[in-house]
């Protein structure tokens, strides 16, 4: 998440984004194709691309192959030139000098993450490809979630395995210019065969499998995310209408803030967005206020939001300022059914966010206290 | 399975208590990023296994790859439906359930259909191939979903009149989302891949900006995420006590 104002980047900034543009203009560009497990159909569809840039016009080369193909992949493949890799004992590896020296315009690998056998130039594929991309030859390649390094936590949650090789964090951070999800049902209703009993197994495995896909589309998703926060940035536009939701709930000592923490985990969790629940520090609680508060506060922790005390002699504006630094897309608030003053001042603070909020949503909960 | 005697297979369906087909929806972020192409790619795939599937429907688009796909696949003819003098060809659901085919390609689920047609929408007919035991394979963009017409209008400032209910969609047996990178879009937009290239032209100043494409797509995973999150818990909760019940895979 952006950690600097979303409005106004700093010369720095700009300046580092111009390099960054300049380097990616003589490397050349990497398009992953992701998926979340074997069979979903990467191969296919990264040589069927392959394909039709050749067909196109592109200067397309096979550089890495799997072992084994289906009969449709086998099909595009014949389509397509090849460098052979090279034997290395039992295993292949591709054969770089080769591939620069006859310099397409489009390398395609299929797996990415492959270790090379001891004795090869480079330790692991990805660096392979990384001499490729600083040719200025452009990779387009296939790879699995569960060699992703910065993944390995939550794939290990999910399997209880962590993967041999990966790809570092920093390459694909830096480099991947594209990233696209290759997606499947986890569970092929179609294809199923009769009605095979459910064994425990079998749905374990489902589950699994439903756990990893969810988590591939939810790391594309934030990759796109990043993109677009920064492609809006570079390009002068306000972000607020960004499409990762981030609810931010503000809460009262005074308010009866369950149904409204309720909703907003709901609304958040609806596009797993994020869930900001704040409090305005107000000065001379009384005990019983206080009470109040550190019990919605706790409330609000135990639903798993993040919780911030701000400070500030101006609610409104203090509201508002982190609405903007964290890019919020809904703010609600509790509008206290109290008469007098307070509720004067309150009804005064509620109209100054809905005024200055602009591009937020503000939901107004009524509080029966 | 077309001839008019049953086959033993037909009657031992039919003893059967009647159950619903499966749905399979493929959802997209946008015209053109291969909707279509993949879910005829799905079909070639389910006929090579030996299944009985045809294509109930299917827009051209005037795109060449995507009809190479369809090349050695049945498809239903149309209905043709006269709406002030103008034929509109739409989809022959009632000669699809008599064709009775395993499982049913059928292109733009979002469709609305002319004014004339037994049923408004083509969500609609799906239903009632459904109904009849026949699984489909559909597709639609993200914009058509119902409960996100504000959000779109607000990506996009373009208000999406065709819209296909949420409960339809939960009650997809797959959602799968077809994926391109916002550049590949684009190129195929600027190469007159999706319309013809002054369309293109126009297409680029509005819907097709860089930064709507991306919002979109977006959306689009977060909404597959959604939909398989949702088929792996139990339903519960107010919502879902709308969903009507159909049987098949929990």
């Amino acid at each position: 998440m952006a950690t600097d104002s979303p409005h106004r980047p700093s010369p720095d900034q700009l300046l580092a984004e111009v390099e960054r543009e300049e380097v990616r203009k003589r490397r050349g560009r990497l398009k992953v194709f992701l998926g979340y497990a074997s069979g979903v159909g990467k191969s296919f569809q990264m040589l069927d691309e392959g394909r039709r840039r050749h067909e196109r016009g592109e200067d397309v080369v096979v550089c890495a192959l799997q072992p084994e193909y289906p009969p449709e992949v086998q099909a595009v493949l014949r389509q397509l030139e090849i460098i052979p890799m090279l034997k290395m004992g039992a295993d292949e590896i591709i054969d770089v000098p080769a591939v620069i020296e006859r310099h397409p315009q489009v390398a395609l690998i299929d797996g990415l993450a492959y270790d090379n056998p001891p004795g090869s130039p480079n330790c692991h594929r990805w660096q392979d490809v990384e001499q490729l991309l600083d040719a200025g030859i452009s990779v387009v390649a296939t790879v699995n979630l569960q060699y992703l390094e910065k993944l390995q936590d939550e794939v290990e949650r999910i399997t209880g395995k962590r993967a041999s090789c990966t790809i570092p964090r920093g390459f694909l951070d830096r480099s991947s210019d594209e990233i696209m999800v290759v997606d499947a049902p986890a569970v092929d209703s179609l294809s199923r065969e009769g009605s095979a009993a459910d064994s425990a197994t079998r749905l374990a495995e489902e589950h699994k499998l439903s756990r990893l896909r969810e988590l591939a589309l939810l790391v594309a998703a934030s990759v796109i995310d990043r993109q677009l926060e920064s492609y809006l940035r570079s390009h002068g536009m306000d972000s607020s209408w960004g499409v990762q939701e981030r609810i931010l709930v503000c809460v009262t000592p005074r308010s009866s803030a369950a149904q409204m923490l309720e909703s907003g985990r709901r609304n958040a969790d609806r596009f797993q967005g994020e869930f900001y629940v704040v409090y305005v520090n107000q000065p001379a609680l009384s005990q019983e206020d206080r009470a109040i508060l550190d019990q919605n506060l706790n409330y609000a922790r135990q639903l798993g939001a993040q919780v911030e005390v701000l400070n500030g002699l101006d609610a409104a504006e203090a509201i508002l300022k982190f609405a903007r630094e964290k890019g919020i897309t809904q703010i609600f608030i509790g509008h206290s059914m109290r008469q007098g003053a307070w509720r004067r001042l309150w009804s005064n603070l509620i109209e100054r966010i809905i005024r200055s909020a602009e591009g937020i949503d503000v939901v107004v909960y009524p509080h029966q206290r | 399975m077309s001839s008019s005697t049953p086959t033993s297979a037909e009657i031992l369906r039919d003893a059967q208590p009647k159950r619903g087909g499966h749905l399979r929806v493929f959802l997209g972020y946008a015209p053109g990023v291969g909707k279509t192409f993949r879910m005829l790619e799905e079909a070639q795939h389910l006929k090579r296994q030996g299944k009985d599937i045809v294509i109930g429907y299917f827009e051209p688009h005037g795109r060449k790859d995507t009809i190479a796909k369809t090349a050695g696949l049945e498809m239903i003819p149309t209905r043709k439906i006269n709406y002030r003098d103008v034929a509109f060809q739409e989809m022959d659901t009632d000669a699809i359930i008599r064709r009775h085919p395993a499982i049913c390609v059928v292109d733009e689920l979002a469709h609305t259909n002319v004014p004339g047609s037994e049923r408004a929408k083509r969500w609609e007919d799906v239903q009632v191939l459904l109904d009849a035991g026949i699984d489909v394979i559909t597709n639609m963009n993200i914009q058509h979903l119902e409960s996100l017409n504000d959000h779109i209008f607000n990506i996009t400032g373009v208000r999406v009149r065709e819209t296909v209910p949420d409960w339809f969609v939960k009650c997809a047996d797959e959602v799968v989302m077809v994926d391109a990178t916002t550049g590949a879009l684009l190129n195929r937009l600027k190469r007159g891949d999706i319309y013809a290239l002054e369309k293109a032209q126009q297409a680029m100043e509005n819907f097709f900006k860089e930064s709507t494409l991306a919002a979109l797509r977006e959306l689009a995973l977060r909404q597959t995420a959604h939909e398989v999150e949702c088929r792996e818990e139990p339903p519960g909760g107010a919502f879902d006590a709308f969903v009507p019940a159909r049987e098949g895979d929990p």
